[in-house]
């Protein structure tokens, strides 16, 4: 294989350095305005919108300790890790289903289930509060669960499948020689083999049930103690003022337990990801 | 000493703890959280009466107290006896709480102040039989210990919570002794027959329950009539000796107390709301409705209906927990009120009769807590080697995290106790003020610190606290704008409709025609050292002169409005009015009066909109204005402090004192959304308070006054009167 040119290197390096500083970039705005003093989103001084010449840790002190900050951090981590359980759970079992067994409605139940993704989660939104009020759930973080999960469920299922597909089902057919039984099979042979994928869908539930807003704000309206994030930040805004000094540090804040979870997963997440994407 | 047990019983006991502190942490919640309930102020005045009556050792005189004798006194001498211990108690000329009520159904919880201690003594006896239901079955007392109905009433100063305790525990204790095979008496029949008396004289609806136990007692013991009669004696005695409004008059005040129920069934409370018969059913949806976001699991109706699904396995496994809970519907159904509370003598029945389902499950897939069972159980999960284990730094990292966070919480905490220090706040809600709507102050000659507000005046006198209102004085209406004391001692009183003028015991009343002018909404009172007294309203300006009224209008030379909204007297004699189109100032010392005007465009002077004036020492006028800050009148010429050229905060400033140092204290609030600050300026140095820095509640000041001991008061507009001590 030719070895490509230094011109070509020092462009296609340029080219990169300046993707990632446009995609940095919107984080690294965020923080200086996080460090600004007096709530200020805009700084006169051009040096301020790149560097950080004026600092205060008022905004994060505010967050943290003025701001009923743990009660929120509480309310989203209960509703984003059970969504991860729930859409764990569930969409494990139906993708080895879907990927093993050949059943009546099988590639129907496939294509339902891409109709579905292809939805618009809005419109959805008066439908699913409506259920909710007749289950007796709306305004309750057991509703928001249930919509988050259901919702995350199609593509987490489509996504194991396709990871399922891939794992060769003679690794199972030998251990049903020596004994084990179907749920055996999944839980001992496959379920192992799909860590990546899984490591994938936790993180996907994980993050449908942590920055989602507009359903929240919906299913959660006036429930001031059971605000998540997004909707507690959003409600510091008014009509007069908005507090951007606040808004940046909360949003890096909001963002922490995300990046946590994604250390801890990310020796999985590559493979997760491409390999569940290769089979349909 | 749990270590050396085996793992099924290390794992039995932290699930039996874990149970207990869910159940005790809802409670708590609630009990911190909960407004007022309806019976809540009756009975703490009770309780209160009793703790008066400890206090002053009139032991005797417990028996004697009657108040609402239709309920035995237990429940209520115990919480007296917390209260007695938090030093809470009633005035002892009052037995009976007052129709008003000193708390009403719907006051904040907050309002309970020391009384709430009795909210954490029904939370006690909740979470204990919590505990009784989860040693049986620890199903059972998981439901238990977040049903909704039992924690609310638990966790209020109701009647329920000990009663419920105690016949729990009597019934579990008398399903213990039956199941003797030799049918002797056992400590466990005795403690049953204990508790039956105990659970009567706290409230006689557990008692009434719990004589499902009779039947069960009488044929274990049909042989032994003398256990039968003894169980029956010991209960009687414990419910005798634990309720002594029974002690003067047995018969007779037993007889009352009981046909007060009958009474009552029939009285207009109960017909007004008119429940139908099958009304506890309806109760069994929960508390959930009452009280959004209170309950962390409001699955009652889920209790309920799988409760009915458990009484095939209840009978078959216990007679004596089926009789109890198919004794205790019947209870509610026929019973002519249908309070929600009284739901509480099926609760843990209903519990016992899910926890039987599972009992039925785990007998025939043969679940108990030992090594087999996990074995069995562990043969279907995936193996150690499936989790993804996170890295050591990553631990490290959130383990960081979280110690950095506690650490600065507790940095912030300890800062802000040092910064509130010297700082209360004087609320309506507490009694402590006649309205948080606070609008003037002024110190008398006395030393007293008069609080002008919507509602009225308070007069603070050392501890002692005086409210002054139309219909209690001599007031002339309600509505205090302003204050000022004059020169010979007299306490002016600006109103809406006129001017109160308080000379000793003696008070007088002008009106807007005593003063010449075409109404009297005061805005602004100021004295002048040579006996004046200047009245600014919102339709012109009048003076006293001890004898006549002058009014003066804008139809004459010099005010640029009609409404004046801050009057001072400087150190040459002059007076200085101010008002949202500017600031005149009327020199009367020569043979015709002067006008001087400040306006728009004025040199020096950032903008002409006058909230307030005050003169310092030297006699220098200041003036806070809407929008261009604090500005100084000195040697002809003025200087403004804006937040451009200075540490103040912001540009509107609505009130201003000088203190005995020669600071000004003014009070800057933002200009278009509700806050602001406190600053105090030596000429050199400002000092800055805001509610993030100190004690002050809100920002939003409306005047300040520096009392003899050199405390600073706060008026606020809506959140009462703060006073500053400071160190």
């Amino acid at each position: 294989m030719r070895r490509p040119g230094k011109l070509s290197l020092i462009l296609s390096y340029a080219i990169l350095v300046l993707g990632v500083l446009f995609s940095l970039y919107p984080i690294w705005f965020a923080f200086l305005a996080a460090l600004r003093p007096g709530g200020r989103l805009f700084t006169l001084n051009l040096a301020g919108m790149f560097l950080p010449t004026q600092v205060t840790w008022e905004n994060f002190r505010i967050m943290l300790f003025e701001k009923p900050f743990p009660v929120w951090i509480k309310n989203s981590l209960f509703i984003a890790s059970l969504t991860t359980i729930a859409c764990v759970s569930l969409s494990t079992s139906g993708a080895f289903a879907f990927s093993r067994f050949r059943f009546v409605g099988r590639e129907a139940g496939l294509i339902l289930f891409l109709a579905i993704q292809a939805f618009p989660g809005v419109l959805a939104l008066v439908p699913i509060a409506l259920i909710l009020t007749r289950l007796g759930l709306y305004g309750s973080p057991w509703g928001l669960i249930l919509a988050y999960s259901t919702g995350t469920l199609v593509f987490c299922t489509w996504n194991l499948k396709g990871y399922f597909d891939t794992i060769p089902i003679d690794l199972e057919e030998a251990g049903m020689i020596d004994g084990c039984g179907p749920i055996q099979s999944f839980i001992r042979i496959a379920l192992p083999l799909a860590r990546p994928a899984l490591a994938t869908t936790a993180l996907f539930g994980f993050m449908a049930g942590w920055n989602e807003y507009v359903m929240a704000s919906v299913l959660l309206a006036g429930q001031e103690p059971r605000y998540t994030l997004p909707i507690a930040l959003a409600q510091m805004a008014n009509d007069l003022n908005v507090p951007w000094g606040q808004y940046a540090a909360g949003a890096l804040l909001v963002s922490i337990p995300v990046v946590l979870l994604f250390l801890w997963l990310q020796k999985y997440l590559e493979s997760g990801l491409t390999m569940g994407g290769v089979k349909g | 000493m749990v270590r050396g047990l085996p793992m099924v019983k290390r794992i039995r006991i932290a699930l039996v703890a874990l149970i207990l502190l869910l159940g005790l942490a809802q409670r708590l919640s609630l009990a911190r959280s909960l407004p007022v309930d309806a019976d809540e102020p009756v009975y703490t005045w009770a309780a209160s009466y009793y703790a008066g009556l400890m206090a002053r050792g009139e032991w005797g005189q417990i028996p004697q107290y009657a108040y609402t004798l239709e309920h035995p006194a237990f429940v209520k001498l115990l919480y007296g006896l917390a209260l007695w211990a938090v030093g809470a108690e009633g005035p002892p000329d009052q037995p009976f709480a007052p129709p008003q009520g000193h708390l009403a159904w719907g006051d904040d919880a907050a309002r309970l102040g020391r009384l709430a201690v009795n909210r954490y003594v029904s939370v006690l006896f909740g979470a204990l039989q919590v505990l009784a239901v989860t040693l049986v079955n620890p199903l059972s007392g998981l439901l238990l210990a977040v049903h909704t109905m039992a924690a609310k009433y638990t966790s209020e100063i109701y009647l329920e919570a000990v009663p419920a305790f105690a016949i729990t525990v009597a019934i579990l204790a008398c399903g213990r002794a039956l199941r003797r095979a030799d049918g002797r008496a056992s400590g466990w029949l005795w403690l049953s027959a204990a508790l039956l008396g105990l659970a009567a004289a706290s409230k006689y609806n557990y008692a009434a329950v719990g004589l499902v136990m009779l039947p069960f007692v009488i044929w274990q013991q049909r042989r032994h009539p003398s256990i039968i009669l003894l169980y029956g004696l010991l209960a009687l005695a414990v419910f005798f000796v634990l309720d002594p409004t029974l002690w003067p008059d047995p018969l007779g005040r037993l007889r009352d107390s009981l046909f007060f129920h009958t009474r009552y069934t029939q009285s207009a409370e109960v017909a007004r709301y008119d429940y139908p018969w099958y009304q506890p059913l309806l109760w069994m949806s929960g508390a959930g409705a009452w009280h959004p976001g209170q309950f962390w699991f409001p699955f009652d109706l889920l209790t309920f209906l799988l409760s009915l699904v458990g009484l095939p396995f209840l009978l078959r496994q216990n007679r004596l927990y089926f009789a109890w809970l198919v004794w205790g519907w019947l209870l509610l159904f026929v019973w002519p009120t249908k309070w929600p509370q009284y739901t509480l003598i099926v609760t843990p029945a209903q519990c016992l009769s899910v926890g039987a389902i599972a009992q039925a499950a785990a007998e025939r897939y043969r679940l108990r807590f030992d090594q087999e069972t996990w074995e069995r159980i562990a043969y279907y999960l995936p193996d150690r080697e499936f989790w993804i284990r996170p890295s050591r730094g990553l631990v490290i990292a959130v383990i960081a995290l979280v110690v950095l966070y506690v650490v600065g919480y507790v940095a912030v905490r300890v800062e802000r106790s040092r910064q509130t220090r010297g700082w209360a706040t004087y609320t309506a809600a507490e009694g402590e003020i006649s309205s948080d709507m606070v609008t003037a102050l002024a110190l008398d000659g006395a030393g007293r610190v008069w609080v002008g507000t919507r509602s009225g005046i308070t007069l603070f006198e050392g501890d002692q606290v005086t409210f002054l209102y139309a219909n209690n004085s001599p007031l002339s209406d309600n509505r205090v704008t302003a204050l000022a004391l004059d020169s010979a001692g007299r306490m002016w009183i600006g109103t809406e409709s006129g001017v109160d003028v308080v000379d000793g015991e003696e008070w007088s009343a002008f009106s807007a025609a005593d003063m010449g002018l075409p109404e009297a909404r005061v805005r602004a009172l100021a004295a002048d050292p040579r006996g004046l007294l200047w009245v600014g309203t919102r339709r012109g300006v009048a003076v006293w002169d001890g004898a006549a009224w002058r009014p003066f209008s804008p139809l004459q030379a010099g005010l640029q409005s009609e409404t004046v909204l801050a009057l001072t007297v400087d150190g040459e004699g002059r007076v200085w009015m101010g008002t949202e189109r500017g600031l005149a100032v009327l020199d009367m010392s020569g043979s015709q009066p002067t006008w001087l005007t400040y306006t728009a465009g004025t040199p020096g002077l950032a903008s002409a909109s006058t909230l307030a004036l005050v003169t310092d020492p030297q006699g220098r006028v200041w003036a806070g204005t809407g929008g261009g800050g604090l500005c100084r009148f000195a040697q002809e010429a003025w200087e403004c402090f804006r937040t451009g050229n200075s540490e103040l905060p912001w540009n509107t400033v609505v009130a201003l004192t000088v203190d005995d140092q020669g600071r000004v204290w003014s009070a800057a609030e933002m200009p278009n959304q509700p806050g602001g600050a406190v600053a105090a300026f030596d000429g050199a140095q400002w000092q800055i308070y805001t509610p993030r820095n100190s004690g002050l509640v809100t920002g939003e000041v409306s005047a300040i006054l520096q009392d003899r001991q050199g405390r600073f008061w706060f008026a606020t507009g809506g959140s009462g009167l703060i006073r500053f001590e400071p160190p």
